[in-house]
């Protein structure tokens, strides 16, 4: 599978959300897009799925432009955008009938599919309530099994544990993981919480103002970390600086041989939170090196 | 393609019947229909007293059909309420609820969704005009000891078909807008003030007959059974059902509205962005 965003504009009248843009992503696993709110990251997802339209460029998926191959397309993909809502008089159960069979499930197959998602996601315990009476966490956990459904060999998912308690998120994080277990598929998801990122996924773009900022794949030789204080004080490790977050915030990423280093230079100045990464990949050590 | 329109049919019609809008319009219908039925056991005696003195002398069947008239005369006016409570919110909804995000990203073309959903909506309107159909015969077969059928089926048809109309109608301006109480709004302003104001214009000013408005041609729906235009002001009228010609008319008008609006509900919606 390949997704290919080829100049991709997407102007709200005279307000510029995304772009331009160009991205293509081609191995599978976790593709993470990190950044603030009002970023464009839902900008992007919306333009990804054909929620919304590019006011210019274009997308291939497979090589097939997605606006004249739309239907053929979402079969093959998995979508969560915003935070999911339902028909509220029709029960998690008729929903996910409703959308297996757009995506061509039916009879035994569809049921045992229906059970599949409803128990990786943990909502089979209420899927025969109305969603009307659902919380926004259970929700989100259907709009996730909606996603689910069919195995698709591309999933979008816009913050899926936004609305979630803490120990519905770590479930959901983990049900991402299991996911990527074999990186059988492409995984694109959003959220602006950076240990999420860090812990998921492959690759982290990070977007600003509608265009991307950074585009590193994440791997295990190297950590993320937070600086919160003075900025001054990072002294050589600004370069490493991967994305300012506010005058007194900042990400670097850094290689974990260098930490002890960065500690012993940092830690009397500033407030710092480590965070773990996930995976090994040896293009981005070569990428790195390169720098 | 037919098995994906009757899915998200099934699925939109539950979702509609189970809804507090149907039960709402179930009420409304079923106390439309008690207080008509009153009016046709206290008035049937009484009926040739609201027409002008020279046509006092009325067979039964004509006072039958002019019972009938009066019975169509509120039916005509049900489905407004029914489709603008079904349909009026039934494309702003999606983007206002924003159910959107989930239905717009399935595999289907919106052209299916909006048929679906539409077929949807006029079948409901239909179920909750029954209530009134069949105490309207059952309350004239009581009364008058028969029914004139082939009137009523006319009646009947000619229902069904401004329903279709009205539907679609309401479905084009839902498309139009992303909040549902505008849609709500504009789908009564449009029906009980420009249409009819519309029609008072063309009418008084320029004496022209404004066939081609909807609530102009629903009132073939109580014509079949006298031709008396309750839109129009006129002292000319005689106690026949309307023509053949008059049916003909109407029921292209509501055609043309069914097909007009439902192409511009699918244009609208396709191009639209669930923001």
């Amino acid at each position: 599978m390949e997704i290919k965003l080829e100049n991709i504009v997407k102007n709200y009248g005279k307000f510029r959300a995304l772009g331009p843009l160009s991205l293509t992503i081609s191995q599978n696993g976790i593709i993470t897009i990190l950044g603030p709110n009002g970023a464009g990251k839902t900008t992007l997802l919306k333009v990804l799925v054909g929620l919304s339209k590019p006011s210019s460029g274009r997308i291939y998926i497979n090589g097939k432009d997605f606006q004249n191959n739309r239907k053929e397309i979402l079969k093959n993909m998995g979508v969560l955008v915003e935070q999911p809502e339902f028909y509220p008089y029709l029960t998690g159960r008729e929903i996910l009938e409703f959308s297996g069979k757009l995506k061509g499930l039916k009879g035994k197959n569809l049921e045992e599919e229906i059970k599949r998602v409803s128990e990786i996601t943990g909502s089979l315990e209420f899927l025969d309530k109305k969603v009307g009476k659902y919380s926004r966490g259970m929700k989100q956990r259907l709009g996730i099994a909606v996603a689910l459904e069919n195995d698709p060999p591309i999933m979008i998912l816009d913050e899926p544990t936004f609305g979630i308690d803490p120990i519905g998120s770590l479930e959901i994080r983990e049900v991402l993981k299991n996911l990527n277990k074999n990186r059988e598929k492409i995984i694109i998801f959003t959220t602006h919480v950076v240990e999420e990122a860090s812990y998921l996924s492959d690759r982290i773009i990070i977007l600003e103002n509608g265009i991307i900022k950074n585009d590193t794949l994440n791997d295990s030789d190297y950590v993320l970390v937070k600086v919160t204080g003075n900025l001054i004080n990072l002294g050589k490790y600004q370069e490493m600086t991967i994305k300012k977050l506010s005058d007194n915030q900042a990400l670097i990423r850094i290689r974990k041989e260098n930490l002890p280093d960065f500690n012993r230079e940092i830690t009397q100045k500033n407030d710092i939170l480590f965070i773990e990464r996930s995976s090994q990949v040896e293009e981005a050590i070569r990428e790195l090196s390169d720098h | 393609m037919s098995s994906n329109f009757f899915n998200i049919y099934s699925h939109y019609f539950r979702n509609y019947y189970r809804s507090k809008s149907f039960y709402l319009i179930l009420i409304i219908v079923a106390l439309a229909s008690v207080l008509m039925s009153y009016l046709t056991f206290k008035y049937s005696n009484r009926v040739s007293e609201m027409l002008p003195s020279r046509l006092i002398s009325l067979s039964k069947v004509n006072s039958e059909l002019l019972m009938m008239y009066l019975w169509a005369y509120i039916m005509s006016s049900l489905p407004v309420f029914a489709s603008v409570f079904f349909s009026s919110p039934a494309i702003s909804s999606e983007i206002e609820m924003r159910t959107g995000y989930f239905v717009f990203s399935q595999p289907v073309d919106r052209t299916i969704l909006v048929l679906a959903k539409y077929m949807a909506a006029v079948t409901v309107t239909i179920i909750s005009l029954l209530v009134y159909a069949f105490s309207e015969v059952i309350s004239i077969i009581y009364v008058y000891g028969f029914i004139e059928y082939n009137q009523l089926l006319w009646s009947m048809a000619m229902l069904i078909l401004f329903i279709l109309a009205l539907t679609a109608f309401t479905f084009l301006l839902s498309s139009i807008f992303n909040k549902n109480l505008y849609a709500y709004i504009t789908s009564f302003v449009v029906y009980f003030v420009i249409f009819y104001a519309v029609n008072l214009i063309l009418y008084l000013l320029y004496n022209y007959n404004a066939f081609f408005l909807l609530n102009n041609a629903a009132t073939i729906i109580e014509r079949v059974y006298i031709n008396i235009n309750p839109t129009i002001f006129t002292s000319n009228f005689s106690l026949n059902p309307a023509g053949i010609n008059d049916i003909i008319l109407s029921s292209v008008v509501f055609v043309i509205y069914t097909i007009a609006c439902l192409v511009g509900a699918i244009v609208v919606v396709e191009n639209k962005e669930v923001q």
